[in-house]
């Protein structure tokens, strides 16, 4: 009744508005009748469309089968009246100004006679053009991997037969054409049987006169049934690709008080790539060849060319991660590299896209020339060393890598991963060093030239395998994997070493004098296998549980003889057996809800270390049962506001060089001796994460602490003798730990429009060793403060700006007297300019400012300024021609300082300083991408 | 004469109702599924494409509901998908709208990031234009109808005259029909009825929820995100494409 009630006051109102409109000009008004039945017409839409097909104003009829539009501007309009159940209706007429349309009664007919129902879903989908029809193919697929045979037979009155020939509209289609053109031939099934239906836009049937007509433009009136498929414009096919070549100045690096200068020749720089690809098919070759510091591809190169960037996905933790290959040796910074690189990735989808692989070769070739130079300080419980050490480094690494990656997905609920890879890496290292050891009273202790060199290769081979399969109880699935790495790794070495150790008064006191061949093989086999399973236990909880059983299998023959006697030296050499073998087994819950995803479990381990030395004849074994909870909570504050702690706890078994019972002697005054006795150590991590972000508001802060307390650390034992020589080891030790914490905090500055990004990294370690048999304590802060903000505006220019400071204090608990701490300072000014006519100028700034010290009392304040001029020509901006300079002030030095524990180093080396380059780089593309 | 023919009317009114029923639904309850492909935001062909796709669900389905009747509706989330892989940033995804039909108002909450609006404004009017095209959503014939709104964004509706009421799910109306199938391809995002149900509202139900959201009319939050998003080019476009809707 109430609703009654409601819908006789609407339609007073109306009633109303309809006296009103009396009043006005320009209405269009109408009764709508049904003569046949005498239904009711209230409700009837009644549409007033422009002759744009713009609806201009729009009504339901009134409960009185009335409608009336009031306000209606002069022009010229279709009526349209619409009711379920009726024939639309349709009217057009010109309202002119100052007129009333009135329609009087208009009758709508009945549908009941009419054709109820079109299957096809969009009337569009078959248009007539003159004499040819055709069908947009989307509105009749319903199977994506369907051939066009398939298609076909779907199509209204086009019919195929089991041998594939095809009619249409009664008549044998002759020929099938691929966007205009023959497909292979005049055989129609060709192209109908091997074209995906997917890649179709359109499909269209004509009359095609005949080829003599065609030619002659007499119509002979002999005309063949023909069907068009028109491609869809991503049906991909074509090739990309660059070659760039640069060369530029000679190079003169050097540090300071040291004759040599490295890198006299010219620079240059060449590159080469090329990808072709047809669908999900990508075949890429590249190949580059430098003597700067490009010595790889970058992230889209990579992508382009080496087929991806491996990223993975971490579904537990849910992040990703890209792996890239990080050979062993690979250039690090120090020196000046030559590098040879050559590679390609073949890579394709087949079985409809469920079978997926990607292989990849390459081979990369590197030279380094270095220089470096170290200054030291040990800090002994009563005494001091300052050693300075010079260092000659000539490495060479040829890296062959061959890899494979296949995923096949069986159905919509299993997969599996195989994954296999190959490395082989070839050295030759040549490195010679000049050192000498001082006292506290600056007098000379030592002093060691050396000569080390060593040749070999490293082997890895692994593959594994990954199964999946999830199933129909939405959470339920169970995963099992299978791996193997096997590694063999030899190299023969020589070593020729003269030491010198002094008197008070300045005289050589003693002499040793080495000349020595190393050869040495390790081999190392791991292999093992998971199986994890997840039940969910109700909508919000669910249980994990899975098990792990990994064994590794590594075997060591080293051999020092000596050159001069050809004799075996005991205590240099040895053939061990190291092998490890660890069950791990773990539940754990997960509870998920909208504001809280968290999980709790425990695992349990079981870790067997055995050593088994065959020349000392000697057997250790080592058994450790280890308990890992594991917590982590994240609570959602809002859908911008998080919180999340974390707990985890974890285990490390020593290597095999740790625990190898012999010494390395490449560095006669640093020692290395291989501790047999020592454990696995085990690690406990909490960690704190708070995140808030307010885009519109202008802000986002990011918080993170974490917490580290190492059990059985590993630690260094070091014995100083009076003449100044170290030898250590590794220990266990316990009570290492860290507190670390990261902020950053973003505000925008409406005023300026701009954004200032804040981040303060605060750390605090404190980890122990023992030092001639004493636990010595250190105490390592390092706070780190940088502010960094952008400016750019669209094509004209971009300015990044990031000044940064870092304090770093140390002290140790044998000399509190000895306090270690120094400021860094950094400062980086990007700009880059938009010219008109396709040029672009660009200069980058890095300053860093490192004050003397107590310790280290030279300068290594360093600004360094690249700079570049580039231009873009020809069709689509394809060559690039650059003129660039790195380092204009030749200031240019490799830089280190480190001081973590008992001793404080500094390190500088060569790296390439100031030279020009002249680059032009041609990309070429073909094809739709 | 006047109050005699709305005492005839009222008892056309009575009389005819049982009959419109059988046809029309002037009153009731429509639930809409929004589908959106989340797929189509990683159309760059590279490895880190690849991975999200793998970690995301390709379709994001949350429920709506919309209670109607001639004169107002009132649209809000009804079943949220709560797959952990969308619960970051999500913005204008769990709009309600209440529409004035008969006032040609409407009011709307909407959360954009970290902030919630109150949006209060005449109810916005399209430039619909009527295709002849027809489609059966849920049961009931839909023509097909299309408009741009924000000068670019292309918006494809599908109404029917079953429904004689017009409105729509978000902000959507005007057409001479209920909008039971909305189509916004440059967000992948769909809204189609999949149930339509006759029933009588009542009145109290057609309320926003009480919030201390800001009361705001469109211009004004239009230009609010827009400022504070300005520099993230067109990304910002597609958070106000989607407040918008």
């Amino acid at each position: 009744m109430k609703y009654a009630l409601r819908t006789l006051l609407g339609i007073l109102c109306y009633i109303i508005a309809l006296n009103q409109a009396h009043a006005q000009e320009n209405t269009v008004k109408g009764k709508i009748t049904d003569t046949t039945n005498y239904k009711p017409m209230a409700y009837s839409a009644v549409s007033l469309i422009n002759t744009k097909g713009i609806l201009y104003k729009t009504q339901f009829a009134n409960t009185n089968n009335a409608f009336l539009f009031v306000g209606v501007a002069a022009d010229t309009y279709n009526l349209q009246i619409t009711r379920p159940g009726f024939a639309d209706y349709e009217e057009k007429f010109i309202l002119s100004q100052n007129e009333n349309k009135d329609f009087g009664n208009i009758a709508l007919i009945s549908k009941e006679n009419l054709l109820r129902e079109v299957l096809v879903k969009d009337r569009s989908a078959i248009k007539i053009k003159g004499d040819t029809t055709e069908f947009l193919v989307d509105s009749f697929l319903t199977n994506k991997n369907s051939n066009i045979e398939d298609l076909l037979k779907k199509l209204p009155g086009i019919q195929v037969d089991k041998a594939g020939k095809i009619t249409a509209q009664g008549q044998e289609v002759k020929k099938v054409l691929v966007d205009g053109e023959e497909f292979f031939g005049n055989d129609p099934t060709i192209a109908t049987k091997n074209i995906k239906a997917d890649n179709v836009e359109t499909v269209q049937v004509f009359d095609q006169k005949s080829e003599q007509t065609q030619q002659t433009g007499i119509d002979d009136g002999t005309k063949e049934k023909t069907i068009n498929l028109t491609l869809k414009e991503d049906a991909k096919k074509g090739y990309f690709g660059k070659v760039g070549a640069g060369y530029g100045t000679k190079n003169n690096s050097g540090i300071d008080g040291v004759s040599a200068s490295f890198g006299n020749e010219n620079r240059h720089e060449g590159e080469a790539m090329y990808n072709n690809f047809k669908n999900k098919r990508k075949a890429s070759v590249f190949s580059t060849l430098s003597n700067t510091n490009k010595t790889g591809l970058n992230w889209e190169d990579r992508e382009k060319y080496m087929g991806g960037n491996n990223v993975e996905y971490d579904e537990a933790n849910g992040y990703m991660y890209s792996t890239f290959e990080n050979e062993a040796g690979g250039f690090n910074g120090n020196g000046i590299p030559n590098t040879r690189y050559l590679g390609g990735n073949y890579s394709d989808k087949v079985m409809k896209e469920k079978l997926a692989y990607n292989l990849n070769a390459s081979r990369k070739d590197i030279l380094v020339n270095g220089f470096d130079r170290n200054y030291t300080q040990y800090i002994l419980p009563d005494t001091m060393y300052f050693n300075q050490q010079e260092n000659n480094v000539k490495t060479n690494r040829i890296n062959n890598m061959a890899s494979g990656k296949a995923t096949w997905t069986i159905d919509s609920l299993s997969s599996l991963t195989i994954k296999a890879n190959l490395n082989q890496s070839i050295f030759n290292n040549d490195n010679s060093f000049k050192s000498e050891n001082l006292n506290s009273l600056s007098q000379r202790v030592n002093s060691n030239e050396r000569t080390n060199t060593s040749i070999g290769q490293t082997l890895a081979a692994n593959y594994s395998l990954f199964y999946n399969k999830k199933f129909k109880k939405t959470g339920r699935s169970i995963s099992l994997s299978f791996d193997q790495k096997v590694t063999k790794n030899s190299s023969d070495g020589t070593l020729i070493s003269d030491t010198k150790f002094y008197s008070s008064n300045d005289t050589v006191s003693s002499e040793q004098v080495l000349d020595q061949i190393k050869t040495s093989e390790e081999d190392g086999n791991n292999i093992g296998t998971r199986i994890a399973y997840t039940e969910p236990l109700s909508k919000t909880w669910s249980l994990i549980s899975d098990y792990d059983y990994h064994i590794t299998l590594n075997k060591s023959f080293i051999n020092t003889f000596n050159k001069r006697q050809l004799k075996r030296v005991d205590s240099l050499s040895n053939h061990l057996d190291y092998n490890i073998g660890i069950h791990k087994g773990g539940v754990s819950l997960r509870y998920i809800t909208k504001k809280i995803n968290a999980s709790f479990g425990a695992r349990i381990s079981h870790t067997q270390l055995s050593q088994d030395d065959k020349i000392r004849d000697t057997t250790l074994y080592q058994n450790f049962l280890n308990l890992f909870p594991t917590a982590s909570i994240n609570y959602k504050l809002g859908s911008t506001k998080s919180i999340n702690i974390s707990y985890s706890g974890s285990t490390r078994q020593p290597t095999l060089q740790q625990i190898n019972p012999i010494q390395d002697l490449s560095n006669p005054l640093v020692i290395f001796r291989g501790n047999p006795q020592l454990g696995q150590r085990f690690s406990n991590d909490v960690n704190l994460t708070f995140n808030h972000y307010q885009p519109i508001s202008g802000r986002s802060f990011y918080g993170n602490l974490r917490y580290n307390y190492t059990f059985n650390d590993f630690a260094n034992a070091d014995q100083v003798d009076p003449q100044g020589r170290r030898v250590y080891q590794t220990v266990n030790i316990d009570g290492n730990q860290s507190l670390s914490g990261y902020a950053y905090y973003y505000f925008k500055i409406n005023a300026l429009n701009l954004g200032l990004n804040q981040s303060f990294n605060p750390s605090y370690n404190k980890n122990a060793n023992f030092i001639n048999g004493l636990p010595n304590v250190n105490n390592n802060l390092s706070l780190t403060y940088d502010i960094s903000l952008s400016y750019e505006k669209e094509e004209a220019f971009e300015i990044y700006f990031s000044p940064s400071v870092s304090y770093d204090y140390s002290k140790t608990s044998l000399r509190p007297d000895v306090i270690t701490q120094f400021y860094t300072y950094y400062l980086e000014l990007g700009t880059e300019f938009f010219l008109p006519k396709k040029f672009n100028i660009g200069a980058d700034f890095d300053w860093n400012i490192r004050p003397k010290t107590a310790v280290f009392n030279t300068n290594n304040n360093v600004l360094i300024i690249n700079a570049h001029l580039s231009k873009k020509f020809g069709k689509d901006d394809a060559l690039d021609l650059r003129l660039g300079v790195s380092d204009l002030l030749n200031q240019n030095i490799g830089f280190r300082r480190n001081a973590t524990s008992n001793y404080i180093n500094e390190n500088t080396h060569i790296v390439l300083r100031r030279y020009f380059m002249l680059n032009l780089t041609y990309n070429f593309q073909n094809g739709r991408k | 004469m006047k109050q005699k023919l709305s005492i005839i009317l009222f008892f056309t009114l009575s009389f005819s109702s049982p009959t419109i029923a059988q046809q029309l639904i002037l009153s009731g309850e429509i639930l809409f599924e929004r589908r959106e492909n989340m797929h189509k935001q990683f159309s760059e062909e590279n490895s880190w494409s690849e991975a999200r796709k793998k970690a995301t669900p390709k379709y994001k389905v949350d429920i709506f509901q919309m209670q109607f009747n001639t004169k107002q509706s009132i649209y809000k989330m009804h079943l949220e998908d709560e797959s952990p892989a969308f619960t970051w940033h999500k913005m204008a995804n769990s709009n309600s709208v209440l529409q004035h039909l008969s006032m040609q108002t409407y009011e709307a909450e909407k959360i954009i990031y970290e902030k919630s609006y109150h949006l209060k404004d005449s109810l916005p009017k399209y430039q619909w234009k009527l295709e002849n095209e027809f489609r059966n959503i849920a049961g009931h014939n839909c023509r097909k109808a299309s408009t741009i709104i924000l000068d670019s964004i292309y918006i494809i509706a599908f109404y029917t005259d079953e429904i004689p009421v017009n409105g729509g799910p978000e902000s959507f109306n005007g057409l001479p029909g209920m909008i039971l199938g909305l189509v916004v391809p440059r967000i992948n995002t769909t809204y189609f009825a999949t149930k339509v149900s006759s029933q009588l509202i009542a009145e109290n139900l057609f309320v926003l929820p009480k919030t201390k959201s800001k009361i705001i009319n469109f211009k004004d939050f239009k230009a609010e995100i827009g400022k504070a998003l300005k520099d993230w080019g067109e990304y910002a476009s597609e958070v106000i494409w989607r407040g918008a809707l």
